[in-house]
């Protein structure tokens, strides 16, 4: 049967079978979760109309998400939980304490964050219940602080099936975490990719537990999978090898990528020495001939009495710069190579 | 020996409107709504021994006959489509120029029509249904100034002049 003369059907069945008095229903009768959906389906700009049609619509706008925030602060403890958001439209700060899960669903539910920070101690019932909170939410930007394994869980489950273009990860190690190294290096190698990674430690992190968290296959992982990566440690265990692999990584992918972090002094003499090697002629002539817009260069600095070196990869301008380099990039260059 | 094979007949359930019009359906129809099909599972009422006659009509006292028709008629028309997964529909960002053409065709009613759908949709939780209709009002507002929207839904406008002077400010704070 066409569609039409099915609807005609039924049209003709509404007018001609009913003989009870018809009994009009109105928009403002259907109930606010109802609205809440029609708000929902519509542009900013055509919110702003509905919103200014009458006070109940008005008020029901504000909590029928798909709300746009400039930030979301999260800080999360065992005796309190602060929520601060600030409201890119409506020009108001929102700040509370101990929000239940489910109004936070509903506050944030559709909505976009240009950065979500979570602070505190992320203990389970946070890494169970924030996922719920933010299922819906897109962020430009999420900022974690690491104490313990529940974080990269979170982290985890926070990115779980979203599609985030342009979006950025910052992680901040905090005192405390040493004893999980394993758990988060595990966490560091699921990082899904992204297009911009940031990792900074505190200075409290001995230099050990630091060497411990990054290495050639933290490295390689995050490379591959960010377009920008930041690893602000001032210690790691990257070898020459791993060096070289990430080297590969830039230049054999032909993809716009860049990347800083730190290296042992031994590292960049035993990859410098692979440049020498033959096993490496092919290699060396390609980035002297065909890749003049890719560089790689590197400085020493002293963390604690002991030379690091910091190395940056970047290949192409087009890559997008949105950090200041790291800390630890910046130190007194005592020696600076570019290739 | 030849058996003589048992034509099975779809299984059908019997639904009563407001003003008491009871409507046949069949089982696999109806079960889009979740709200009737947890009534189905909770009363037992998928025990094939039971015929349609003797069976218990389930009784929908917020829908009346005209719209139940159309729930019905919208049900049959969806039969073949997959199971929503509620929370990737939620994560999906909302669109309204997704609405299948049939249900264009269908849902391009009277507005008083339309809200008792949505009504209906809800009270008998069919998801598919009450998102176009939602989505079909929204498409109603798209492009409305104010003042065009409270006309075109008979709306009273009932702020005072200090608060339109607020909400201007507000929507302007939202241009820049």
């Amino acid at each position: 049967m066409p569609s039409s003369a099915l609807v005609k059907n039924t049209k003709e069945v509404m007018q001609e079978e009913s003989t009870e008095p018809i009994t009009e229903t109105l928009l403002l009768d259907l109930p606010n979760e109802m609205l809440a959906r029609v708000f929902s389906s519509l542009t900013l700009e055509d919110r702003k109309s509905f919103r200014s049609v009458n006070d109940r619509l008005k008020r029901i706008e504000r909590n029928c998400g798909g709300r746009h925030f400039t930030d979301i602060g999260v800080e999360w403890n065992t005796s309190y939980k602060i929520i601060v958001a600030g409201d890119a439209d409506m020009g108001f700060i929102f700040n509370k304490n101990n929000m239940d899960i489910d109004s936070m669903r509903e506050m944030f539910k559709g909505g976009y964050t240009e950065e979500l920070e979570i602070t505190g101690d992320i203990t389970a019932e946070a890494e169970n219940l924030l996922p719920i909170a933010f299922n819906t939410l897109k962020f430009g930007r999420l900022s974690i602080n690491m104490f313990r394994p529940n974080s990269g869980r979170l982290i985890s489950r926070l990115l779980d099936g979203k599609e985030l273009k342009n979006a950025a990860i910052e992680l901040r190690f905090r005192s405390g975490f040493g004893k999980f190294v394993k758990e988060v290096k595990q966490m560091l190698r699921e990082i899904p990719h992204f297009d911009i990674f940031r990792l900074s430690s505190g200075k409290e992190q001995s230099g050990s537990e630091q060497e411990e968290l990054i290495d050639d296959d933290v490295l390689l992982h995050l490379v591959k999978h960010t377009t920008s990566s930041y690893i602000d440690v001032e210690a790691t265990s990257i070898t020459s090898r791993g060096l070289y692999d990430a080297f590969k990584l830039f230049w054999v992918n032909g993809v716009d990528k860049e990347a800083s972090f730190n290296v042992p002094r031994e590292t960049i003499d035993h990859f410098c020495n692979h440049f020498v090697d033959e096993r490496f002629t092919a290699l060396r002539e390609m980035f002297r001939h065909k890749d003049s817009e890719a560089t790689f260069s590197w400085s020493e600095t002293r963390v604690a009495g002991e030379i690091q070196m910091c190395f940056v990869f970047m290949r192409s301008r087009k890559v997008k710069r949105c950090y200041q380099a790291p800390l630890a990039t910046r130190p007194s260059t005592v020696k600076r190579r570019s290739v | 020996f030849l058996f003589p094979i048992k034509m099975t007949s779809p299984r059908m359930i019997k639904l009563t409107s407001n003003d008491d019009k009871t409507f046949e359906v069949e089982r696999d129809v109806i079960k889009q709504s979740v709200t009737v099909n947890t009534l189905i599972t909770d009363l037992n009422m998928d025990d094939e021994d039971v015929s349609v006659e003797n069976q218990m009509a389930i009784p929908l006292p917020n829908v009346d006959a005209a719209t139940l028709e159309m729930v019905i008629t919208w049900c049959k028309q969806h039969r073949e489509d997959p199971p929503r997964n509620e929370e990737e529909e939620e994560k999906k960002e909302k669109r309204t120029d997704d609405i299948p053409e049939w249900d264009k065709t269908f849902l391009d009613v009277e507005q008083s029509v339309l809200f008792a759908l949505i009504l209906a949709a809800n009270y008998m939780d069919i998801k598919g249904l009450l998102d176009n209709c939602c989505k079909t009002v929204a498409n109603m507002i798209k492009g409305k100034t104010p003042d065009e929207i409270r006309k075109h839904f008979n709306i009273k406008n009932d702020f005072t002049p200090e608060e339109e002077e607020q909400i201007r400010k507000e929507n302007a704070w939202c241009e820049d």
